[in-house]
């Protein structure tokens, strides 16, 4: 069949014209409602995140390795050079390292007998799982790693991510086969911590920047440049002790804590269950309360 | 002799023009992987962005407002930034760049990078506004300032790779 084709898009242009703007208009619409829904609950959209994660996080691994080996070539180019510096420092510091050694077996033996006297309980055995980095947020307005392990692996919500004991952060949001680990430098990020040797507690939090501060602390407190801060155990989700930075430095107003391990920067993460069911859990099972109300 | 009528014709134009929008999504998942190489920061681009203005302007109809929202809320989903910003910036851009494209059209390259320049800066003055709204607080706008200054900086390669995907959308139609 033949038509004209000149008069067909006569009619045709001005009502795909009219429907593409009702279109944008509609999804323009549709974009502010889904701001506004989201920040009135933050959980709301979280399956549908998981669950897309989920989906591209065989993606992200398979891109993550060719990208990792690329990073790691120029690293190896860039430590080179350095190598013979960095051997002597690394000399000077085993040395160190033994006598610490010495002094931990020494304690850890007195530590032993001292339990064994008091009938002491132990702690629940931590179960770790290791798991590589796939993603990261890249820092404009989160700071978080998305990693390629999820519920099938063990990982669980509040589960603190560790690298070379050092805290980067926690586990915030799980899905079947990935995990997103909310770093401690972001912004919404708040931990209890204490002044490992004055016992000082504070809250470790986040502001987006890679040094996160310390909040609550007393005005009458002074603390030193070079302190560690360690995880306090207070609100039940960390166990006590998890080393986390050192003060980079102290203001009349701030205190900032440089973290030992840079999140974003790792290539593993270790994901640790404590078997602590702290506040998070508290806070979901009031959620769902409220929600099966 | 092309028989337009026939299957396969069918399928190759469905695929020639989809190719942006799956190119896009695909640049908006690699660009999430981690790139780490110490003393440099981790750093974001918006390659959803770059995509967007570029089609908006050359080609509108192989991306669709539909496929720029998609493309806005995946990249929300994988950056974690809160859901919907990225489609409700991204929807915008593509509104103002398709009613200007008289204002782009024949003029030189360097022009069209001077406007994504102008663009990128609106887009993440905007965001840092909405983001400190959403959060109540004044979130850092540095990382926003570098975000802007790398993908103005990377337009020119994304752009070339744009411009050899429209090449070849237009051989055959």
């Amino acid at each position: 069949m033949k038509y004209n084709r000149g008069s067909v898009l006569r009619f045709a242009a001005p009502v795909r014209n009219v429907a593409q703007r009702f279109a944008y208009i509609f999804l323009l619409f549709g974009a502010l409602a889904i701001i506004v829904i989201g920040r009135a609950d933050q959980q709301i959209f979280e399956r549908v995140r998981v669950s897309v994660t989920d989906v591209v996080a065989p993606i992200l691994d398979a891109v993550s390795r060719p990208v990792a080996t690329i990073s790691e070539i120029i690293e190896e180019a860039r430590s080179l050079s350095k190598i013979r510096e960095e051997n002597g420092q690394l000399k000077l510091e085993n040395a160190q390292l033994i006598q610490w050694q010495s002094a931990a077996r020494a304690l850890a033996s007195e530590n032993e007998k001292l339990r064994q006297l008091l009938g002491f309980i132990p702690d629940n055995v931590a179960k770790s799982v290791t798991a590589r980095v796939i993603g990261d947020s890249g820092g404009t307005f989160v700071r978080n790693i998305l990693i390629n392990a999820g519920r099938r692996a063990g990982i669980a919500k509040g589960q603190a991510a560790l690298v070379n004991f050092g805290l980067i952060g926690r586990v915030h949001e799980v899905g079947e086969r990935s995990a997103r680990v909310l770093l401690i430098t972001d912004l919404n990020s708040r931990i209890p911590v204490v002044v490992e040797s004055t016992r000082q507690r504070a809250v470790l939090a986040g502001d987006n920047s890679d040094r996160p501060r310390l909040l609550h602390l007393p005005d009458n407190v002074k603390i030193k440049k070079g302190e560690r801060i360690v995880t306090s155990g207070h609100g039940g989700v960390f166990p006590p002790g998890l080393p986390v930075g050192i003060v980079a430095h102290t203001t009349d107003s701030a205190v900032v804590v440089q973290p030992f391990v840079h999140g974003e920067k790792v290539e593993f993460a270790r994901l640790i269950d404590f078997g602590l069911k702290g506040v998070l859990t508290d806070l979901e099972r009031r959620n769902k309360a409220v929600a099966g109300q | 002799m092309i028989d337009r009528n026939s299957v396969w014709y069918k399928i190759d134009f469905i695929a020639r023009r989809s190719t942006p929008f799956f190119l896009t999504i695909v640049l908006v998942i690699i660009a999430q992987a981690p790139l780490k190489v110490s003393g440099i920061a981790p750093v974001t681009l918006s390659v959803g962005l770059i995509s967007v203005y570029y089609w908006a302007l050359h080609r509108p109809s192989v991306l669709p407002v539909t496929a720029v929202f998609l493309t806005g809320l995946l990249q929300d989903i994988l950056a974690f930034t809160p859901m919907g910003l990225g489609a409700l910036s991204l929807v915008i851009v593509y509104g103002v760049m398709v009613s200007q494209r008289r204002l782009f059209h024949g003029k030189s390259f360097v022009f069209v990078w001077w406007g994504f320049a102008m663009t990128a800066l609106a887009v993440g003055i905007i965001r840092w506004l909405l983001v400190s709204m959403i959060e109540g607080d004044i979130v850092l706008l540095l990382p926003t300032v570098i975000e802007c200054v790398l993908t103005v900086t990377l337009y020119p390669v994304f752009g070339y790779v744009f411009v050899l995907v429209h090449r070849s959308l237009l051989q055959e139609t």
